[in-house]
């Protein structure tokens, strides 16, 4: 990452692994891989694969098949806000045990 | 990965990379450790509580309770040019991180020697040079390839480190193709890569694995030619940041 | 509260009255969930749904054609921009709804690429939006919600749908594409309603 966005509409156009932190607060593990299932194509991709844009209200994130959206994040006061609807599924894999 | 929270960390000391990028070593007293090709975010909060944050990768390897970060500055940021010109050795910042799993580079086990291709277009270089320098502390010796897009001669950043590392570190090759300006020694002349150079550089291998970083439109470009010259999707792992070097 | 990083201030301003929490911009932050869409002016067509199903819709030659207004407003963005006497030319609603029989008292408006934000259909009237069609005395860019916007400046900026392609009447109120996430159903930057329960 190299901080500060600027410029046109494309400047807020990332991929998923800005969710990395504010998702692995919320999960305790990382979702950048964890797989998603596009509701719109059922294309599966990781959540780092997805494209991000990014509001300031929160984060969108499309399949990078067909454009649909895969989820949504936000962060409103001390929650953070998930909205799940555009993916089948979600699969984490968990640490492997000691 | 353990439950991720912010945590204060504090400027130990600064390293100017080229006139717009500067290199902070951050004091993170609880830091866990962390795989080259993670990222922070960094948060700042002023004295009212307005507070704002920015992701940066970690530039070096895991070096204890030590992080390295490259701040490129971004022309009227509101975070880089505090972050790279008025942050104070001994100030504090809160970090959250490392962040990111799958953005990542592995130390192969002993004796496993898969290629790995290394695609960085300006300020995308940072995560890749984690890579680069994890290779080296680890003692790799698997082929490591990194084409690295810059615009000029001044924007390059690491450059004495990856001359020196390009002679030195076995198996590791660096190409860097200049985008506007190129020095007058460079045959090849400025201009942007084409599928056809990237084709000579980065041909498709069995197991190569393949990390793309920078601004979107860049990291987008290569991935498509890369496939387009038969490297397997599933092979490439792709991280984009905001417009910026490259 | 965060640890204080000394000297760092962010972009602020001073002086202005602004709602709180809110800072003066200059610059015309351009923040979108999903890529500008490009609507030619030959599929244009602003369309008003009534809770009964009847429909009102306007070509862009009809909207050019109806009574234009040039209001000059200040706009407020729950990231907390402000930007103060903004100019821009089109259509109140008032103009709009001057045909339309109806007994509902929300609206849920629509856009071309699928965003949707709900208000009291009272805060669409008397004065109080337009469809605008230029900002600045030129044609709206894609951009910043072009070839035409909902402007709606007294309720938080995310109400002013960009691409405005209609609004559904309903008789009762039904969340957009931001509230449903916990975003505040009436939005009042005066009295800091930028999420449900605000």
């Amino acid at each position: 990452m190299s901080g500060d966005r600027r410029g046109g509409p494309e400047a807020s156009v990332l991929d998923g692994n800005v969710l990395a932190g504010r998702l692995g607060e919320v999960f305790g593990v990382d979702v950048t891989s964890a797989r998603v299932l596009c509701v719109g194509c059922t294309r599966e991709q990781c959540v780092a694969e997805l494209v991000l844009f990014e509001t300031g209200m929160g984060s969108t994130a499309r399949c990078r098949g067909c454009g649909a959206v895969v989820l949504r994040a936000t962060r409103i006061r001390d929650e953070v806000v998930l909205d799940l609807r555009g993916t089948r599924s979600l699969r984490v894999a968990l640490p492997a045990s000691e | 990965m353990a439950t991720v929270a912010w945590q204060v960390a504090h400027l130990v000391s600064r390293r100017d990379e080229t006139p717009e990028a500067v290199t902070l070593t951050l004091g993170v007293p609880g830091w866990p450790g962390h795989l080259p090709g993670q990222h922070v975010d960094v948060r700042l909060t002023a004295e009212d509580g307005y507070s704002t944050q920015r992701s940066y990768s970690i530039a070096a390897p895991d070096h204890g309770a030590q992080l390295e970060l490259t701040v490129q500055v971004v022309a009227d940021g509101e975070v880089s040019p505090f972050l790279a010109r008025d942050l104070a050795v001994g100030d504090p910042v809160e970090v959250r991180g490392p962040v990111g799993g799958w953005f990542v580079w592995h130390p192969p086990p002993d004796g496993a020697d898969d290629p790995v291709l290394l695609v960085g277009g300006g300020s995308g270089v940072v995560p890749l040079m984690a890579m680069v320098r994890g290779r080296h502390e680890s003692g790799g010796r698997a082929p490591m390839n990194l084409v690295y897009s810059v615009r000029t001669p001044e924007d390059v950043l690491y450059r004495d480190e990856l001359e020196r590392r390009a002679r030195l570190d076995d198996g590791l090759t660096v190409t860097i193709a200049y985008t506007r300006s190129a020095p007058e020694s460079d045959a090849r002349g400025a201009r942007r890569i084409t599928a056809g150079e990237l084709g000579s550089w980065a041909p498709a291998r069995p197991g190569l694995r393949t990390y793309v970083c920078g601004p979107t439109g860049f990291v987008d470009a290569v991935a498509d030619a890369l496939v387009d010259l038969g490297h397997g999707e599933h092979t490439i792992r792709t991280e984009r940041f905001g417009p910026s070097g490259g | 509260m965060g640890i204080v990083t000394p000297g760092f201030r962010g972009r602020r301003h001073a002086g202005v009255e602004l709602p709180p929490g809110q800072y003066l911009t200059h610059d015309f932050p351009v923040l979108q969930a999903g890529p500008t869409p490009h609507v030619e002016l030959d599929d244009w067509a602003f369309t008003l749904r009534t809770e009964g199903g009847q429909e009102h819709a306007w070509s862009w030659s009809e909207m050019l054609a109806l009574p234009q207004e040039t209001p000059t407003v200040d706009l407020h963005c729950v990231t907390k921009w402000s930007k103060l006497g903004t100019s821009w030319r089109g259509v109140s609603l008032d103009t709009f709804f001057e045909d339309v029989d109806t007994a509902a008292e929300f609206a849920l408006v629509r856009s071309f690429d699928g965003y949707t934000t709900n208000l009291p259909l009272e805060d669409l009237l008397d004065g109080r939006a337009w469809v605008a069609h230029e900002f600045d005395g030129e044609a709206l860019e894609p951009w910043h919600g072009g070839p035409a916007r909902l402007l709606v400046p007294h309720l938080y900026f995310w109400k002013s749908a960009k691409w405005a392609s209609g609004i559904d009447l309903l008789l009762e109120d039904e969340p957009g594409f931001w509230e449903q996430l916990g975003y505040h159903e009436y939005g009042d930057p005066w009295r800091e309603q930028r999420y449900a329960g605000d």
